[in-house]
Formats: C-alpha cells, structure tokens, sequence
C-alpha cells in the first residue's frame, strides 16, 4: 500500500484502525507523580506500518505495552483514550482483554529467547494460541503452523515443528515469534525493537520478512525502535518521541529528507551515514530529562539551539510543518487561526 | 594394567593429540627454540610458575599438570604454558618444517602485513599483531569425556589473525557477534593469553617481557574502554576514585592533592564538571558514565586505547557525543585506536584501517576508503547490504542470507562458504588465505583469486 493512498485514506474520514487520543500514562511513586506518556495522540490505518522512534525513556515501549494493556503496576492510563475499530479499549479489563490480545492485537517482543516458553516446542505456541483465538480443529491448527513456519522461512518445517525454542538460533526464534504473532490473523501488530537482540544481517532478514508478511496479510504494524535506518526502510509513516511527547510525526520520507523539528533534525544528523564524509557528526548536547524533572514549556526546549520565550513557557502541539507535523513553536506561523484544533487533528 | 589406567593412558594420548592437531599450537611456531622460549615466558607469567622458576618445566612436573589441565574450567584458554608441557615426542624439525611452509604460505603473499618487527616500513607501527591464536577449551570434564569416549573440543575464537596499527591511527575490526573480534581487544590488553601469536607493541613482544617491573611499563601505555558503562564501573566507589585508579595503581602521583587535580581535569576534558568526581556512577546517565570510563581510561596517559563496542549501548544522539569526544581526544593526544563495533557506519565515521572478521578469521583488510568504495570480500559486501539505509529505502540486495554458524564447528574449507553465492568446490575444501590485491587491500577468498567475483 502506497503512503499516499494512506494518508488519503487518513484524511478521508474512514474510521482508522488504531486510533490514540490524548494518551497519559502516569507512575505514581514517592516523590510525586511521573508522567511517563503526555498527551500523546496518533492513529494507524488499515495495513500501515508506523515507526515510533525516540532515545530510551522516550516512553515508545509503554505506549505500546498501553495499547495492549500490558502497564506493569502501578503504571496507569490516566486520562485519554484508545480506539479500536471506533470502539474504545482502553478499560478493558480480565478475559475481554485478553480475547483481544492475541486475536486482534499481537506482540512482538525484543528478546525471542524469553518471549517463547522453553518447555513448550514451536508447535505448541502455535497450536495454543491458534486453538485459544480461531475455530480450529486441532489438526487443522497444527497444518495451518505447518504453513506459517514455511511461510517465515523456517528450513524443514516439518521436523522443525516439534522441536523447543533452545534449539533454534536467534533469528530462527525470531522468526517463529513472527509466525506465533501472526497465526490468529490480528489486524495490528505491535513490534517492540524486533530487531534490536539480533546481528545485523539476521536484523536484515527479519525487517525484509516482516516488513513482506504485513504487506501480504493487511496487518498493521507499530513497530517500535530506537534505529532510523529501520524505520526508514520499513515504515510508512514515523513518530519520533521525546520525554513522553511526540515531537514529529509524518510521512517517512519527509521525516527522513526535511525534519522539523529542531530534536529530529539533531537525531538524524547524530547518525554515521556511509559515505556521507563528515568529519563530525552532529550531536544534540546534554541528555533527556528524567520524568522527574521535565522542563517546562517544551520538554527539549534545554537542548534545543533555537530555543525562544514562548519555548520556556508554553508547551506547543502538533502543528503543520512542512509536510510533516510537529510539536514546536517554529512553526506556529503556519498555521496561525488554527492552534488550537490543529493538535486533536491527528486522533481523529 | 588395569583397563581404567589404559583409558586413562589412552585418553591423555588423545588429549594431546588432539591438542596438537586441533590447535597446531607448536606448529604455528617458526622455530622449534621459539616455542620453547614462548612457553617459558608463559609460565613466567602464571602466577603459579613463578615459584618453579621460568623456562622449560621439570618433566616430573608435567602429567599432573597435564590432568589439571584437562580437569580445568570449561572455556579456560589455552595458555601457552600449556602447549609447553606436551612432551616433545612428535619430532620437533619435522614440526618446525611445516610450521615454516604453513607461515611462509600464509604470509608469503601478504608481506607487507607481517614483516613489521624487521624490515617494515619507515615508521614502525604502534602495534603489530601477528598470527594470532586463541583457543578455548570446551570440552566436558575429563570424566565425562572418558566414560563418553568423546574427543577435546576446540573453540578457536581467534585463528591466525594479523594487522598492524601505525601510530595515530585508528583500526577498526567488524564483525557479528562471535566472529572473535572482543577475543582479539582482550588479547592485546592481556586478559586472555594468546594460544600463539605474537602481540607487539612498540617493538616490544608481550609475551617475552617477563619481568613485571618492565610490563608494568609496558601497560601503563595501553587502556582499554568497555561496552557497557553500566557494568565497568564500580557502584560502590566516587567517580573520582574510579579515575584516580590507575594513577594509584601505576604510581604515578603520590600526592593526593595532586590526584585530585588530575582526575579534575580529566574530568573536564571529557566534557563533565570537576565537580562530579563527588558523585557515584549511578547518578550519571549512559553517555556520562561513558565519558568517566574514557577519563579513567586517559588517566594514565595510554598511548594506544581499545575500544571494545564503546558506543553500543548508548542512544545515538549520544553515541554521536561520545564518537566526537573520542575523535576529540585522538587530536589532541595523538591517541592511537583499536575500534571494536559491528556497526559499520560508526566505523566509517572513525576508522582509517578496517579489518571484517568471520567467524575467528580476517576475511578483508582495507583503508576505510576502499572499502566501503571497493568491498571485495563477499561477506564484506552482505555486511555492507545490512546497513539500513535511510536514502535507499527498501533496496537492499537479496544478498543476505543465513545466519553465523557454531564456532565450535566452523564449516571445512572458507567458514563463509554456506552464506555465500560464490562457493564452489574448492570453497568448500580448501580454506583461503589472505592475499593483497594492491592498494594496501587483502582479500581472504578462492572467488576474488580467481576473478570469479565479477558478475
């Protein structure tokens, strides 16, 4: 699916399939509340793949776990909400969560060693979950994970099949965590750093595979990690997070050839490109905040160069910029008559 | 005899033979003197030889040693003191004969990488690494093996590696994970000892200074900067005694007052407050802790880093801190790099010399410039075709394939030849040596040889 026929398929009015409003996750503890996700808004349509992209802390993992409802306690959503399909998910709770989960909303997980049960073999996983979610027969099941392990490029599926996750090596589990993703047909996957415990030309597989499966099966993708080169080869669009906050959102190849925001721009200049004969890279001094201690006003607003009053004091939303939409008074300009709704633009 | 003493008598023959064949630890030797006078250096450096006095062990001494040996802990390396204590039985010339024909075939085309210690170029290099060996020993215990009939197992984590550092210059070796190339950094920083090989720095062959006053010296001009900044540095110690460390242990300041204006303004030179040498590591991020590491790394002055992975933990906003502090540092101090990552970006970004190593061996070792221009070298060119690349969005090459198979048992012949289209008999039998193709490039494969890598 072509971005353009998203983003039509965005602006159009067709309801999308995931759609964020206003998400806020909060971490009660001793020293006060930290909000480790703030205001944060987006939407997936059917079939796309979203890169969410940020340094660590940035909060892109917990706002996958809060899709999926998997906080860890005492982590909460707040306020905000969480459509599926226009129908609201974030309360769910016990056994409606969990038909969900699995059925229409798989994970991926970083590590495939520990997201496999070692005392279960590869068919099993498969087998169970396709029994627990579709109207299967258990042999059906069994020649459906038959052809889904092919289907991931795993060599003699058939022998392959019984054996237990140790066996295999760490892009062959990743793998298989694929087919397991896939094998109750969810309408969107989220995919936590998928890539990030493998060798870089197992990580190449991997991208190129999942990247083909989504395609061939309408799944959409929220694939989560901290490497822009996978994100640009993979996604459709990209959100990149910063402190809690997303600070750009927009077509990938917009993202990747004109940043707007002052954080992106630092973020893609801090990376060795081939080739490119730079005698020195580019590098956003300082670090993130910790959630304890989140400036006012415009959360990057300490490292940022071109840092103004208005910066320090109000802190800015999504707004137009260029092609793209960020969340810096830059370009308040742009869109001057229509601050205000301009942010709710992107969860509708 | 009774039939557990012949097992026994049996499986140490075993042992040894399959010391010698698996590691052909003698053999790589030049000279059979040389072995001898590798081994006494060895054990000079054991701490338990130190009392037995160096040189070649009492034959009494050798069979206990032998089982302990045997005996010890999984994934022990093989030190050299260890290939001295097989008993000379095999006939030393015939040894040293096919020692030297393996080396001079080895070399005999690369010459330029290993003729540093004589007759090399102008400059000597920094450092010089020749043939280097190292060898873990995975075997199940003697017992199990012997009641198993199974044979020593051999995990050759770095096999007959050699490149030379000039100085000023940073070197990069590549590699996925278990391709060897964090063996090769502890190596030259002596946290492993070579199975063979020779590591020399500065005209200086580690392995024969035995007197510890000399390689005290010695080390005091070489440090080593760690991956992950979370677990090299003490929780329980003040940064400022983190850095002010190896001052202290060197001895190169007894006044505190002076140790304390050292680690200040090292402190500052990597970029942090003077005022952090107060604080404990925990409240520093992972870029920060980084930077202590490479103060602590500076503060006894080194001449010569290695850098083992130094930005892989860390995001890239601050691996971009930490890669220009580094080049920084290089500027200023003249430092010399041994560059450890498998991100190639990040060693375009900083290396002049790159060597790609699989699986224990180099397979390609170029100027930086050629190649990433020039990558001959097909596991060079699938690494380069990893890179995701943030203009050439979803080109990459079908090129990839397959995964790093079990060092433990490497395929015959090239070790690459399962991943690689190019493969044909010979690949399979026979395995390729390094040899130059002009420009300061070598190439370890049959197909670039043979002009078989033109499509």
């Amino acid at each position: 699916m072509s971005v353009s026929h998203i983003e039509q398929m965005n602006a159009g009015g067709g309801v999308p399939l995931l759609s964020v409003r206003h998400l806020r996750v909060e971490f009660p503890s001793r020293r006060g509340m930290l909000v480790a996700i703030d205001d944060v808004s987006f939407a997936i349509a059917r079939g796309e793949v979203l890169g969410v992209v940020g340094e660590s802390g940035a909060g892109k993992s917990l706002t996958g776990a809060a899709i999926i409802g998997l906080l860890e306690p005492p982590g909460r959503i707040a306020s905000g909400e969480i459509l599926l399909d226009g129908e609201p998910i974030h309360a769910l709770r016990g056994e409606a969560m969990r038909r969900l989960r699995g059925r229409r909303i798989a994970m991926i997980f970083q590590d495939p060693l520990t997201s496999l049960n070692p005392l279960y073999t590869v068919g099993q996983h498969l087998v169970e979950t396709m029994l627990t979610h579709l109207e299967l027969s258990p042999a059906a099941a069994r020649k459906r994970a038959l052809a889904l392990l092919d289907e991931v490029g795993i060599p003699a599926p058939a022998q392959r099949i019984d054996h237990y996750p140790h066996q295999f090596s760490g892009g062959m589990r990743q793998r298989v965590v694929i087919a397991l993703a896939l094998c109750a047909e969810p309408e969107l996957i989220i995919a936590d750093e998928p890539t990030t415990a493998l060798d870089v030309s197992v990580q190449a597989q991997i991208i190129a595979l999942l990247r083909r499966l989504c395609r061939q099966h309408h799944t959409a993708v929220m694939l989560i990690t901290h490497d822009m080169g996978v994100i640009a080869e993979t996604a459709d669009r990209v959100a990149v997070m910063y402190a809690g906050r997303l600070a750009e959102i927009g077509p990938v190849a917009e993202v990747v050839r004109a940043p707007a925001h002052p954080y992106t721009r630092g973020l893609m200049g801090s990376i060795p490109v081939l080739g490119a004969g730079v005698e020195r890279l580019v590098q956003i001094d300082g670090a993130m905040p910790r959630l304890s201690a989140i400036p006012s006003g415009c959360a990057f607003n300490p490292r940022c160069g071109e840092a103004f009053a208005r910066c320090r004091s109000e802190r800015p939303g999504l707004m137009p910029a260029g092609a793209t939409r960020a969340a810096c008074w830059l370009y308040a300009g742009d869109c001057e008559g229509l601050s205000a709704p301009a942010r709710d633009e992107e969860g509708a | 005899m009774s039939i557990i003493e012949r097992a026994l008598a049996k499986a140490k023959q075993e042992d040894r033979v399959a010391v010698e064949k698996a590691e052909g630890l003698a053999h790589r030797q030049e000279e059979a003197g040389r072995s001898m006078d590798l081994a006494g250096g060895g054990e000079a450096r054991g701490h338990e030889a130190e009392s037995g006095g160096g040189g070649d062990g009492a034959g009494a001494g050798r069979s206990p040693a032998v089982v302990g040996a045997g005996l010890r802990a999984n994934a022990a390396p093989v030190s050299p003191s260890f290939v001295g204590e097989t008993p000379p039985t095999v006939a030393a010339p015939v040894a040293a004969l096919t020692a030297e024909r393996a080396q001079s075939a080895r070399l005999g085309t690369a010459l330029d990488a290993t003729t540093c210690a004589s007759s090399g170029p102008a400059v000597p290099p920094l450092l010089c690494v020749e043939d280097l060996c190292c060898a873990f020993d995975v075997s199940k215990p003697f017992l199990n093996r012997l009641l198993e009939r199974e044979p020593r197992r051999w995990l050759k984590a770095v096999d007959g590696v050699s490149f030379e550092i000039p100085r000023g210059e940073t070197f990069a070796l590549v590699g996925e994970s278990g391709c060897g190339k964090s063996t090769v950094a502890r190596l030259i920083v002596g946290l492993y000892e070579p199975s063979a090989g020779r590591i020399v720095f500065d005209g200086h062959d580690l392995a024969r200074v035995t007197r510890s006053a000399e390689r005290q010296k010695l080390r005091r001009r070489f440090q080593m900067i760690f991956q992950d900044p979370y677990a090299s540095l003490n929780p329980r110690w003040r940064v400022e005694r983190i850095i002010a460390e190896p001052i202290r242990v060197f001895g190169l300041e007894r006044d505190e007052r002076k140790i304390h204006a050292g680690v200040a303004e090292l402190l500052s030179q990597v970029g942090m407050s003077p005022a952090d040498g107060t604080k404990y590591p925990h409240e520093f991020s992972g870029g920060q802790r980084q930077r202590i590491c490479i103060a602590r790394a500076l503060a006894n002055r080194p001449e010569f880093l290695v850098c083992d992975e130094p930005t892989s933990a860390l995001d890239v906003s601050v691996q971009a801190q930490i890669l220009n502090l580094m080049r920084d540092l290089q500027d200023e101090l003249g430092l010399t790099y041994l560059f450890i990552s498998h991100d190639l970006a990040v060693v375009r970004h900083m290396a002049n010399r790159v060597g790609v190593m699989y699986l224990g061996r180099i397979a390609e070792i170029a100027d930086s410039r050629t190649l990433f221009a020039r990558p001959r070298h097909p596991y060079t060119r699938m690494l380069l075709a990893t890179i995701p690349s943030l203009a050439m969005r979803g080109q990459r090459a079908d090129l990839v394939r397959g995964e790093v198979p079990n060092p433990i048992t490497p395929p015959p012949g090239c070790s690459f030849h399962p991943r690689c289209a190019l493969a044909d008999e010979r690949c399979r039998r026979e395995a390729p040596l390094l040899r130059a193709l002009g420009g300061g490039q070598q190439v370890a494969c049959h197909a670039v040889e043979e002009g078989r890598d033109h499509e």
